[in-house]
């Protein structure tokens, strides 16, 4: 019992003095299912128009504070592929003692580019974990035809542990 | 039936985001202990870690139990230098990128990564 008393007590004093084992830069994955103009596809019925996946890797650097750059590829309508880029500001974030995101929210700013596709829009986010590193983040925001859009994405991000 | 359903889903996504977020940390075989006060002589340090696999969480389904046997890590630790014992020890637990991109592409099977670093003492 004492020695688990003192390896815990270890464990915290590591936790609050050494943090430095931890990268400062933040990388993240999200696979991302996003609607756009959802109100009037919904009372139309038209449940598949106007919807894009996305692949996103976003990488925060120490360097550039609250901003995260994104970074991705995505098909609309199962048809149409393109390029996704943007940034990402986190506005609240709570992490976890391995470094992960246990809640947050976050201003997304995304582009996306293709042959026969083009969208930008900003949208608001919240983090919802699921998982040490990974959780479901949902958003809401609006594109650049000022038309309603929400997404759902199942997404993961870590501070990685840096081993000698 | 629906209020049932939303506190099932509550308490399932509490479990989610709060059990996962800790790991105990001791030791199996009884010889790892802390003495602050012991001397010795120091002859150097080390570094050693070690992966723990789990399903969904390391607290639910822990399938190596690394964080159960860090005196295995230091006793590897203190082998280059014959050391008797260990003393400053950083316990410290986390995601390598490696064990980030396992655990989001497979996100009921997870891993991370325990390191126990140290000074090497001789009596």
């Amino acid at each position: 019992m004492k020695k688990n008393i003192c390896i815990f007590i270890l464990f915290f004093i590591t936790f609050y003095g050494f943090a430095v084992q931890y990268s400062d830069d933040y990388f993240g994955l999200s696979l991302e299912f996003q609607k756009a103009d959802f109100i009037k596809n919904l009372e139309s019925k038209e449940y598949f128009e106007s919807n894009t996946i996305s692949f996103v890797f976003t990488y925060g650097p120490s360097f550039s504070g609250p901003v995260r750059f994104r970074i991705g590829a995505g098909v609309h309508e199962l048809s149409d592929y393109y390029l996704n880029g943007g940034i990402e500001l986190k506005v609240l974030e709570f992490l976890n003692t391995v470094k992960g995101r246990v809640f947050g929210l976050y201003l997304n700013a995304d582009l996306k580019m293709g042959l026969d596709y083009v969208e930008a829009a900003i949208k608001g986010e919240i983090f919802i974990p699921f998982s040490t590193v990974g959780g479901l983040q949902i958003g809401i925001g609006v594109n650049h035809n000022v038309e309603p859009l929400f997404s759902v994405a199942y997404s993961g991000g870590v501070y990685p542990l840096q081993i000698k | 039936m629906f209020k049932k359903m939303s506190f099932l889903i509550v308490l399932v996504l509490i479990i989610f985001a709060f059990s996962s977020c800790s790991v105990v940390f001791q030791s199996r075989d009884g010889n790892l202990g802390y003495f602050p006060q012991a001397s010795g002589r120091p002859v150097g340090s080390f570094s050693e870690s070690g992966e723990l696999w789990f399903i969904i969480s390391p607290m639910l389904f822990n399938l190596n139990d690394t964080n159960l046997k860090l005196d295995q890590l230091i006793r590897t630790g203190l082998s280059p230098y014959r050391a008797d014992f260990a003393k400053n020890l950083k316990i410290v637990e986390g995601y390598t990128f490696v064990d980030f991109i396992i655990s989001y592409f497979v996100p009921i099977i997870g891993r991370e990564t325990i390191t126990v670093e140290g000074e090497a003492y001789q009596q």
